[in-house]
């Protein structure tokens, strides 16, 4: 029972966090990087550096 | 009529859903998912084997209770979801392994924890399962966890033999065959670098040099084929003018 | 106990037992990492913050609530969790206080949640024990090897992408260019740390 109430409390706290997260204005606009896209990504040098160069262009 | 080429359209994908995790999307070998347990865990042939159950069992459950799921899930706590139902699944098959193979438990140690954010399962979650019907991902989940284990095993098999001139000398498992059939005893000549970490890199380093040595050969042989049947229909083209302007040649003649 | 311990644990965490070469956490986006030396440095950075504040959020997790409820079995889902509500605040106090910072880590932190370093880290400290030197030293130990394991994480992220950038201008074969001799100059990196297993 005490797990149960444990796990619900993080998932709440995870919940909380993302929504208080997602309310807060960025400075600016960033392209967001989807975590889970990224991880699904077939190139080795994904998102990550591919975006930089973008960026830089 | 239609259904049934439709259905057995749908069967030869089945199939293919299977058996893509092998070698067309393997999973470390192409998509380089998962590198971690790959370079941790594959010191000796049977920690892989054990690792490749594990990671089968979690990534099959997880594909059918995501599947199964998907529709009832708000967009927004998507990744919290599939995060929850992955790490209860490897809470349970950590419990189970801690009490039916201590040994493997012992010896995987920090890692089956980490099956949580290995990005395969994360990423066959977010790509496969929650686009597709029960079936197909638990197939498809069987498939890719087939292909990371055979990767996984073809890694420890080279790593075990470099280190020590014998595969499976028994510790983990009780497999038939027990470091008999496969023992050189070469205690001279072995290299135990191969059982340490930086054996792990340069295995995986050369498996994955001569997978793409493999599939650079295959393009090359496509593209040389592709070359050839353009000139081809270009000489039959070209003849087939030739005749032509012969023809009105003769006719005018 | 004296002092010198806190500093055996960072040698020991950055350099005998560093993350990415001689216990496999990261090697994601160490492979991952770009030829430029400013964003993989910022990677590191962010990876260092989350790393730290998530070994200090875990262990009083675990010591503190999952321990006197005798849980703990959900350690992992737990974990998990709180690493991954960690890494939004973080990313909502830096949205709200500093643009500058925003601007060159904000893309990183999303990618953190998956980086098996930080729960390894936060994994490792549990089975390590540190509770045996008491709660507030064990909680300082803690800290201070997940500092550590941060500092070796930065210190790979930045020799490696100097090396790349040699690696990018070098006469390979076709099938060895990218992944391939990435891995095996990790290796031999490896090696080259082996060596350093004596100091402590």
């Amino acid at each position: 029972m005490p797990a149960v109430l444990v796990v619900l409390g993080v998932v709440g706290l995870f919940l909380l966090s993302t929504l208080l997260n997602k309310n807060t204005q960025a400075p600016m606009d960033l392209k967001n990087v989807d975590a889970i896209k990224c991880c699904a990504c077939s190139n080795y040098s994904c998102g990550i550096k591919q975006q930089m160069e973008e960026e830089e262009e | 009529m239609a259904k049934q080429v439709k259905k057995s359209k749908q069967e030869l994908s089945k199939l293919q859903n299977l058996t893509k995790g092998f070698l067309k999307e393997n999973p470390i070998f192409v998509f380089l998912l998962g590198m971690c347990p790959a370079l941790a865990v594959t010191s000796t042939l049977e920690t892989s084997f054990g690792m490749g159950v594990l990671v089968i069992f979690v990534l099959v459950l997880s594909n059918v209770v995501v599947a199964l799921i998907k529709d009832f899930i708000p967009k927004e706590v998507k990744i919290p979801s599939y995060i929850v139902i992955i790490s209860t699944f490897v809470t349970i098959v950590g419990m189970l392994t801690e009490a039916y193979a201590p040994l493997l438990h012992e010896s995987l140690g920090i890692f089956i924890p980490l099956i949580v954010v290995n990005c395969l399962i994360l990423g066959r979650a977010e790509s496969y399962a929650s686009k597709n019907n029960v079936l197909n991902s638990a197939i498809d989940g069987l498939g890719m966890a087939l292909g990371f284990m055979f990767a996984l095993m073809a890694i420890g098999f080279v790593r075990e033999f470099m280190a020590t001139g014998a595969i499976a000398y028994g510790v983990f498992l009780p497999l038939p065959f027990e470091g008999s059939i496969v023992n050189l005893e070469t205690y001279l000549f072995n290299i135990a670098v191969f059982s340490g970490p930086a054996g792990g890199f340069i295995v995986i380093g050369t498996l994955l040099a001569i997978y793409n040595g493999f599939e650079i050969r295959k393009q090359k042989k496509a593209e040389l084929e592709r070359q050839k049947l353009i000139e081809e229909k270009k000489r039959i083209a070209l003849e087939k003018k030739r005749q032509r302007e012969l023809e009105s040649a003769g006719g005018k003649a | 106990m004296s002092w010198t311990i806190f500093f055996t644990a960072i040698i020991s965490s950055m350099l005998i037992n560093n993350v990415v070469l001689l216990r496999f956490l990261g090697v994601c986006p160490f492979l991952g990492v770009s030829k430029k030396t400013e964003s993989g440095l910022a990677m590191s950075i962010a990876v260092m913050f989350v790393m730290v504040m998530a070994a200090l959020v875990t262990y009083l997790l675990y010591y503190l609530v999952l321990v006197p409820l005798n849980i703990e079995y959900i350690q992992t889902i737990a974990f998990i969790l709180i690493i991954a509500s960690f890494v939004q605040l973080v990313e909502m106090f830096i949205k709200r206080f500093s643009k500058k910072i925003y601007k060159s880590l904000g893309i990183y932190l999303p990618l953190i949640t998956t980086n098996c370093a930080i729960l390894g880290v936060a994994v490792a400290n549990i089975s390590e024990n540190f509770i045996d030197y008491g709660t507030l030293p064990g909680l300082a130990l803690a800290v201070t090897t997940a500092f550590g394991a941060a500092l070796g994480f930065g210190l790979i992220m930045f020799s490696f992408s100097t090396i790349r950038e040699r690696l990018e201008s070098a006469n390979l074969p076709e099938s060895w260019k990218g992944v391939p001799v990435a891995l095996v100059t990790a290796g031999i990196m490896a090696l080259a740390f082996l060596g350093l297993a004596g100091i402590v």
